[in-house]
């Protein structure tokens, strides 16, 4: 599994979340291409934001993760990163 | 009373009235209980009585009904062995309730190590024999199978004054003629045929006719037509092709749950007359939604007194708010053959529970959301598939859908979905997840996957299981 359909899946797990960066132009695209980052911080996700990014991982990576440990990641590309070696393993 | 004797008294009321009427024959209520003493006079002379359970195969609607009669006119006890399930599914259902002899009609009929009878032989000696002796009405001598989708089918015994009671408490089909094109050798259509004869009413039989039902209606002047959902769909189709049901015929759908759109497209293009009802194996009928009730929560009607819904720790539901359904009802069963668990679980303090999700409405409507084994709960969620099928339903692309869980280890269960689409239609998953997330919310199911066909069961009943163990994880 590449990288950008990770990075579909967390875009998708976010926009369920309502998460509003997660649609903008300026952040999507670029995102999605690998050639921009964010931090949880940055998101601002809420509680449910969490789980909804959670669930997506897990509907459409097969990669189960509870939210609490969204923690572990600095950015969102460290998570991809992560699922990616999970992939792997 | 028993049976032969309320067949007696509408000879004596109605002899001239149809009991039965199929493409083949008609037998008035005064011939069907000559033929039925007949041939229960010499199924005595056979050997046949009340002493032993005795396994019915048989395949005419008429010739199986006469079967049935002449048994409960002999106080025997009786189970169908239907001729489509294969061997060993009879067999193990004959032995489940003690079958000591099998009534059928070809040498493959019959089932290892149990006496056989030939139906047909016996038949063509009617008459032989001397009058039948009277027996007690409340000796149970209908068994009956519930569903089997969750393991073995429970077996329920019901007698002829459980079934008089049942049928009392029923929709009044005394000047009805009655079709319901499921076969006789379906419990619940036997059930219902029954029902109309102890009332007097007519039976008008498919028997094998593959005729479309709009027309056997009105070959034969139908004033109800019973269906399932599955043959309510066919109904739409066979409007289309052979025009339009008789004016005077009203449809009744039961058995499974009746989507919006199918009873909207009923009302639009077959009849005005639609009606929905909901009911169990266990107690028989308990409510029937009347064309004037339909609406978006698919409502089956206002019940009884003797319908409850409890929350979790047993206390009465208020209106609106969803629980466990409880019923009571007049000749109900009280508990299941062999099966003391099953019995334990669903029949308590005097009430049947199903394990069915409901709510009373603030209007008085019974809502049913399905089976509570099938609630998932998500993060401490609960969602009803049911919901989640209401809502794809919505979408124009949509035929039919089926929501289920993904286990998981983090969140419990998953909500996704499978749908068909109609004929013509292009709709992607995602955009389905879209459309199910605005009206739900955090209970919208997270994948919706377009499948060619969902799978079923003969009865139409979409089998999730199957449908579970396909949805592929993506990391495989």
């Amino acid at each position: 599994m590449d990288a950008r359909t990770i990075r579909e899946a967390l875009v998708e797990g976010l926009e369920a979340g309502a998460v509003a960066k997660a649609s903008r132009v300026d952040f999507r695209g670029p995102f999605l291409d690998g050639a921009l980052d964010a931090t949880f911080a940055e998101l601002e996700l809420d509680s449910l934001a969490r789980m909804e990014l959670c669930i997506a991982i897990e509907v459409a990576l097969g990669v189960s993760l509870a939210p609490e440990e969204l923690e572990r990641y600095p950015t969102l590309g460290a998570l991809v990163a992560d699922i990616e070696e999970r992939l792997r393993g | 009373m028993t049976f032969a004797e309320r067949l007696e008294r509408h000879a004596r009321d109605r002899a001239d009235v149809p009991a039965l009427v199929s493409a083949r024959a008609t037998l008035t209520f005064g011939a069907l209980v000559h033929e039925v003493d007949r041939l229960a006079r010499t199924l005595r002379a056979s050997g046949i009585d009340g002493s032993r359970i005795v396994g019915v195969t048989v395949r005419g609607e008429i010739d199986h009904l006469l079967a049935t009669l002449a048994l409960l006119a002999l106080g025997c006890p009786m189970v169908a062995l239907a001729s489509r399930e294969p061997a060993a599914t009879r067999a193990r259902l004959a032995l489940r309730v003690g079958v000591a002899l099998v009534l059928g009609e070809r040498p493959d009929d019959a089932i290892d190590g149990v006496p056989f009878a030939d139906f047909h032989a016996i038949r063509a000696n009617a008459g032989a024999g001397s009058a039948v002796p009277r027996h007690d009405p409340s000796r149970p001598l209908l068994y009956l199978t519930g569903s089997g989708t969750t393991g073995e089918p429970k077996i329920i015994a019901f007698s002829e004054r459980d079934l008089s009671m049942q049928s009392d408490a029923h929709i009044d089909y005394s000047r009805e003629r009655v079709l319901r094109p499921a076969h006789v050798e379906y419990n619940n259509s036997k059930r219902m045929r029954l029902y109309t004869l102890w009332q007097g009413g007519t039976c008008i039989l498919a028997d094998g006719a593959t005729d479309a039902p709009t027309l056997l209606c009105a070959r034969h002047a139908v004033t109800w037509l019973e269906l399932s959902p599955m043959h309510g769909a066919s109904l739409l189709e066979a409007t289309r092709v052979h025009g339009p049901l008789p004016a005077y015929t009203r449809v009744r759908i039961g058995g499974a749950r009746a989507p919006i759109a199918l009873r909207r497209a009923i009302l639009a293009e077959v009849t005005p007359r639609l009606y929905v009802s909901y009911g169990t194996t266990e107690t028989s009928f308990v409510s029937v939604a009347d064309p004037t009730m339909h609406d978006e929560r698919e409502p089956v009607g206002r019940p009884t007194p003797d319908t409850e819904v409890l929350r979790a720790d047993r206390t009465r539901a208020a209106p609106g708010e969803s629980g466990t359904i409880r019923l009571r009802a007049p000749g109900m069963a009280t508990a299941y053959v062999g099966d003391d668990v099953a019995t334990v679980r669903h029949f308590r303090d005097g009430w049947f529970e199903p394990g069915d999700l409901a709510t009373l409405d603030v209007d008085g409507q019974l809502i049913i959301h399905g089976r509570a084994d099938d609630m998932m709960i998500m993060n401490g969620i609960n969602i009803y598939p049911v919901e989640i099928e209401r809502i794809l339903e919505r979408h124009p692309a949509v035929e039919t859908a089926a929501a289920f869980p993904l286990p998981s280890g983090v969140h419990g269960q998953i909500p996704v979905a499978a749908v068909e689409l109609r004929a013509g239609m292009r709709c992607a998953g995602g955009e389905l997840v879209a459309f199910a997330r605005d009206a739900l919310g955090v209970r919208a199911p997270r994948r919706v996957e377009v499948v060619a066909a969902l799978p079923r069961n003969a009865q139409g009943k979409v089998l999730k299981r199957e449908l579970a163990a396909g949805f592929a994880r993506p990391d495989a």
